[in-house]
């Protein structure tokens, strides 16, 4: 290349002329060549030799510019004619359908003749079955919740927010609401018409006010106990004062961050928590400087909280509550947003990914099809909602690690698969609803965090020797455990009410062995588990 | 699919993805500028990445290109049929014939 076609690409990028493609593509170039120079310069050539080398190892501009003209004309003939073909068709399908329609419209009117008489008879027979009164057998017997929120002294705490969890297994189904109220001035609160009289029912109450700590009270009543349930008394400590304040990964303070606080373990092991359902009365956000006061936690509490950054997905946080400073300082998570959502509605289906690894962000690998998917020592790691919806049907996951964070693994499906010796790791909320119908789950390790594998189904899985990793005091509530093995099964991690809370029917209970480890508290025999001699 | 999966990281020049490829193959790779910049046209004109002119780290105009929903979609598809492909591959090369 001559000094001269050098010189005249230096001019166009000096003074930058309306840009025609074929000026872009000789400033695009003459850029890439003026960094190739750059950097041998930097490694100490001369500048003349750092031109000189450049041009040896880059060739010809020309011949570059030339070739990506080549491309441009072709791609832009086919694929911007491809629109204008759509259009012609498109133009070409209203003209059929306004013919089409004229011809419909006069069936039509002889059709709404005929409804609008059919509604008529409809209207009336409605109003004849409202007259009729309904039978009182139908409708279940309800007491009204009431309580009273005190502090330590006994005295009445007024206008305390009470966050109320029911939970009912209406035919043998997992249901749950929440409701909320707050206290009188004598500190008493009431929710009318709420707690069914009869049949398995749990409520859980939480109390929060400003300077007091989070107290909360969970009562189980089982199916063949009609007790009414009786006023929930809570007792707040004094909460200490404690900032937030909020950095991004570079260190910067993040303003309007949601912040919900979720539970706390005191230094004495009491559990006190709010459903993340039930807690948005208690949402509040970063200021300016990324600050929010947390006076609902004691010194010394072991807190879980969870973070929102506006457009972002709930981060799950456990801080302990110093001692000795009043201010906390927590990191937003570092997120790779251009690996969001990637391998999202992929079809997989009968592949071979033995050993393979794949990472993606948020969202990644959800509703993806690994049905029948040979994913043996397999790593697939995503971030936030990964895996949502993913079907892993008679896939072959063993000694496969699975990774996703907040929210991954919900609705996920694994019927059918082999996860034996697998790692399947998520965040908070993850697992919620994922289906292990007949899945082979011998000596898998399952691992979440906060309110994971609600709901989820074991029904006729294999789990000997598997092990659940998560402390929340809300994971594995009304899990389907039909017929599910547990032969030395770790369940230790599961908290003793939640494990009550699954459901089974009767002539299909779940079997363990004398290997199998319960949690503190728990009685396999009374609840209805079959325990097994000889496998 | 190596230059639509180095945007995942976002936007970048023609030169600084050359780099990339470079440094992330621990220097197996070697792009050529005469592939390279065909290549990134190809995959504009098909809309599997957008360009727009800025300043570089050097403050000097620069064509950087980013990665679009369609492209991401491509990279997806051309990952997995990879995957795929190696581990056939992987197969026929270890393959052994059964034992009479």
């Amino acid at each position: 290349m001559s000094w001269t076609r050098v010189f005249s690409f230096r001019r166009r990028a000096q003074f930058p002329p309306a840009m025609s493609v074929e000026d872009d593509i000789d400033e695009e170039l003459m850029f890439h060549f003026r960094s190739l120079v750059d950097d041998n310069a930097a490694k100490g050539m001369p500048l003349d030799d750092a031109w000189r080398n450049a041009q040896k190892r880059f060739g010809s501009l020309r011949r570059y510019a030339t070739e990506c003209r080549r491309v441009t004309p072709f791609d832009r003939l086919f694929f911007q004619g491809l629109p204008v073909l759509g259009l012609i068709c498109l133009g070409l399908l209203v003209g059929w359908i306004l013919i089409d329609v004229r011809s419909l419209r006069e069936e039509q009117t002889a059709l709404l003749d005929v409804a609008s008489q059919r509604e008529a008879e409809n209207d009336a027979l409605r109003k004849k079955s409202q007259a009729l009164p309904l039978g009182d057998a139908m409708l279940p017997a309800l007491d009204d919740l009431t309580g009273r929120v005190l502090d330590r002294q006994a005295k009445p705490i007024p206008d305390a927010k009470v966050l109320v969890i029911l939970k009912t297994w209406p035919a043998g189904h997992y249901k749950q609401e929440n409701f909320a109220t707050t206290t009188d001035a004598d500190g008493q609160y009431r929710l009318p018409k709420l707690v069914p009289t009869s049949g398995q029912r749990a409520v859980q109450v939480a109390a929060v006010k400003d300077g007091y700590a989070i107290a909360s009270s969970y009562q189980l009543n089982e199916a063949d106990n009609q007790a009414a349930i009786a006023p929930v008394k809570l007792e707040l400590d004094k909460a200490s004062r404690i900032t937030l304040v909020v950095h991004d990964s570079g260190g910067k303070p993040v303003a309007n961050v949601r912040v919900a606080p979720l539970s706390r373990r005191t230094r004495t092991g009491e559990r006190h928590m709010i459903y993340f359902q039930a807690s948005e009365p208690v949402h509040t956000d970063t200021d300016a400087e990324g600050r929010v006061g947390l006076d609902c936690f004691e010194q010394g509490d072991e807190a879980e909280i969870y973070l929102r950054v506006p457009g972002k997905d709930w981060e799950h946080r456990a801080i302990t509550i110093p001692n000795d400073k009043d201010v906390i300082e927590v990191k937003t998570a570092q997120v790779d947003e251009g690996l969001d959502g990637l391998f999202s509605h992929s079809e997989c289906r009968g592949s071979d990914f033995t050993n393979a690894s794949l990472r993606g962000g948020r969202r990644a690998f959800s509703d993806a099809s690994f049905t029948d998917v040979n994913l043996s020592g397999a790593s697939l790691e995503g971030g936030a909602s990964a895996f949502q919806k993913a079907s892993f049907g008679k896939a072959t996951l063993t000694k496969a690690v699975l990774t996703g964070g907040v929210a991954s693994f919900q609705r996920a499906a694994f019927d059918g698969a082999d996860l034996s010796n697998a790692q399947l790791t998520g965040g908070a909320s993850s697992f919620q609803r994922a289906s292990f119908v007949k899945a082979n789950l011998t000596d898998a390790v399952l691992s979440g965090e906060g309110p994971a594998f609600q709901v989820a189904s074991f029904e006729d899985a294999n789990l000997t020797r598997a092990a659940f990793r998560c402390n929340s005091g809300t994971a594995f509530q009304g899990m389907r455990i039909h017929g599910t093995t547990f032969f030395d099964a770790d369940l230790t991690s599961i908290d003793c009410r939640s494990l009550l809370s699954c459901v089974f029917a009767a002539d299909r209970p779940p079997k363990y062995n004398a290997g199998t480890r319960f949690p503190v508290g728990f009685d396999s025999t009374k609840s209805g588990w079959q325990l097994v001699r000889d496998r | 699919m190596l230059v639509l999966r180095t945007l995942l990281a976002g936007s970048q020049h023609g030169y600084a993805i050359a780099r990339h490829l470079h440094d992330a193959s621990d220097a197996f790779l070697q792009v050529e500028e005469g592939s390279l910049y065909p290549a990134l046209h190809r995959l504009e004109h098909r809309g599997w990445v957008a360009s727009e002119w800025g300043n570089s780290a050097t403050n000097r105009r620069a064509k950087f290109y980013r990665l679009t929903p369609k492209g991401k979609k491509q990279l997806q598809l051309e990952t997995v049929a990879w995957m795929k492909m190696t581990q056939a591959i992987d197969r026929v090369l270890n393959h052994r014939p059964a034992e009479a």
